[in-house]
């Protein structure tokens, strides 16, 4: 029964995965960036007041409509809110911040609502993560304020219970729960169409993106490769709550790469360049610092050198009835478990 | 005061707010994606109040492979009756190399216009045509299976294409337009030495250019 008050207790002292969160930050601020400049040419049509859907008619059909873009209906008033919300766009993502973080969403949701077909699942999901972003850190780290920043938050962890860590720590386990859900709501629906189940999915996901010449749809041709590639999503998918979960770090950095290469194939693969950075953004926020930081030194590298964790180990040769004392275990600061990480 | 002392006092009073508020969203997200079913009934409305529009949510990704690519053209014609014809491939689509640096929303609202116009030919009674609930549901992709005819949406896509007509026509005088969407199916993996076959899917017939739609 004490696991929830030490769970809460550490969650109040120090701001977990800070790093993860400057990663979103900073893939999330390149998909906004990417959202208004690809369709730069075409922004008076696709969201202005005369474009495809009218300023009467957006607040006639569109319910809420509080978007900054319907509060008038002039052409300049509408430039001037894109340009705004682009130099937010970038300001977001080199600088980050709370306030920057709480601007850059109301001015990009703003704009998804003012044109709501234009959308797809991946500006749903930046919707629904960026009001939480608000309340994380994500500029303590790759940002140019990042040490400042740091330091300020060393002297709030002193005088627990810091609010800000609170504030962090929950909004992030409601991301990772969110992106959690995601995931395994699009494998469970996988599951029930026939072309997941049978193994040829990938194949018309790759031929219907792009042709039925080139070298990625002759290699989609092949079953050898669709099938594995097909049955691996789907498992990626469905697992990848459980595998988030875990407390072994090569487990954590091994779905991270599995799923970032996922969304680098899709980005190739189909014209959904904002959903797949969308998608990579919220996998970031997976690994823990100390994950991120074993990257930096060479985790892996040193890893397939010396071969398993001695737990590992021993785990692994002790025999297979009764149980088992844990083997010692060798103290290296690549390897410190951050166990209580929400 | 060691690292397991239980929280109290002010610490409970900053923690009760917030674990209610994690509790309640984990549990409305689990309502929002839950299979039919009686519980889910009971349980969505309260969940809807809380957390809708700007939560809702369902996470179709790929459920269902698309099994056709879809190509398009634009017809004009002139105050003489004079006409000509433009491609609108590249312009609905980017082609490979620019598609890996950005994302065309123009293709977006081709997609849902081939969706609703497919319905729309297919008899079905229009009944899903609020904005309100693609915002909170993503793209009209989710609508597949309840999908809306194009009555109401009608208008909107005239002014898409409109504009579309204009771009790929410049400075030419335009009354009428016309657009031609192709569906190709994907062969099947066992008949990939079948020849693709291109369809005529859709046909908007000549409607009238809008005036006064911005570029």
């Amino acid at each position: 029964m004490t696991a929830l008050p030490v769970f809460l207790r550490r969650a109040e002292h120090r701001h977990r995965r800070l790093i993860g969160a400057a990663l979103f930050r900073i893939v999330l601020g390149v998909s906004g960036l990417e959202f208004y400049l690809s369709s730069y040419p075409d922004r008076r049509l696709l969201w202005g007041p005369r474009g495809y859907l009218p300023h009467e008619a957006f607040h006639r059909l569109v319910e809420p409509d509080w978007s900054l873009y319907g509060l008038n209906g002039s052409t300049p008033y509408f430039e001037v809110l894109f340009h705004l919300g682009l130099a937010v766009a970038a300001a977001y993502t080199v600088i980050g911040g709370r306030l920057l973080t709480a601007a850059h969403f109301v001015l990009l949701a703003s704009l998804y609502m003012r044109s709501p077909q234009a959308l797809d699942h991946a500006h749903v999901l930046a919707r629904i993560m960026l009001p939480f972003s608000v309340a994380t850190v994500t500029d303590a780290y790759l940002s140019p304020f990042a040490r400042r920043r740091r330091a300020r938050l060393r002297r709030a962890e002193a005088r627990p219970p810091s609010v800000s860590a609170m504030a962090h720590n929950c909004a992030l386990f409601l991301m990772v729960f969110q992106t959690s859900a995601v995931y395994l709501m699009a494998g469970l629906w996988k599951v029930l169409d026939p072309d997941w189940r049978n193994g040829t999915a990938a194949y018309y996901v790759v031929h219907s993106g792009l042709s039925d010449t080139g070298p990625v749809a002759a290699l989609a041709a092949l079953w050898p490769v669709t099938t594995p590639l097909t049955y691996g999503t789907v498992a990626l998918e469905i697992g990848f709550p459980f595998l988030a979960a875990s407390r072994r770090r090569r487990v954590r950095l091994a779905l991270l790469s599995a799923a970032v290469s996922l969304h680098v194939a899709i980005a190739v693969s189909t014209p959904l360049l904002n959903f797949c950075l969308v998608m990579i953004a919220c996998d970031l926020l997976v690994p823990r610092d100390g994950d991120y930081r074993s990257l930096r030194r060479g985790g892996w590298r040193n890893h397939l050198r010396r071969g398993p964790r001695p737990r590992e180990r021993a785990s692994a040769e002790a025999p297979s009835k009764g149980p088992s004392l844990p083997a010692p275990r060798r103290a290296s600061p690549s390897e410190t478990p951050e166990p209580h990480n929400p | 005061m060691p690292a397991h002392a239980p929280p109290s006092g002010r610490r409970s009073l900053l923690w009760i707010p917030l674990l209610a508020f994690a509790a309640a969203y984990c549990a409305a997200v689990a309502v929002f994606n839950a299979p039919r079913s009686p519980a889910r009934a009971a349980l969505l409305p309260a969940a809807d109040r809380a957390f809708s529009p700007a939560f809702g949510q369902t996470w179709k990704l790929f459920a269902s492979p698309i099994k056709s690519s879809w190509s398009g053209s634009v017809t004009v014609r002139g105050p003489a009756g004079e006409t000509a014809e433009g491609d609108l491939r590249e312009r609905l689509e980017h082609p490979l190399p620019a598609r890996l640096f950005s994302h065309s929303k123009t293709w977006q609202l081709g997609k849902c216009y081939v969706l609703h116009a497919l319905a729309a030919e297919s008899g079905e009674p229009p009944r899903d045509t609020d904005l309100s609930r693609r915002i909170a549901r993503s793209s009209c992709r989710d609508e597949l299976l309840t999908t809306p005819g194009l009555q109401g949406l009608q208008p909107f896509y005239d002014r898409l294409f409109t504009a579309l007509a204009r771009e790929r026509f410049p400075g030419r005088s335009l009354t009428h337009f016309r657009v031609r969407v192709y569906e190709t199916r994907v062969r099947p993996p066992d008949a990939a030495e079948r020849p693709r076959v291109r369809r005529l899917a859709i046909d908007s017939g000549w409607r009238p250019i809008v005036p006064g739609v911005a570029r």
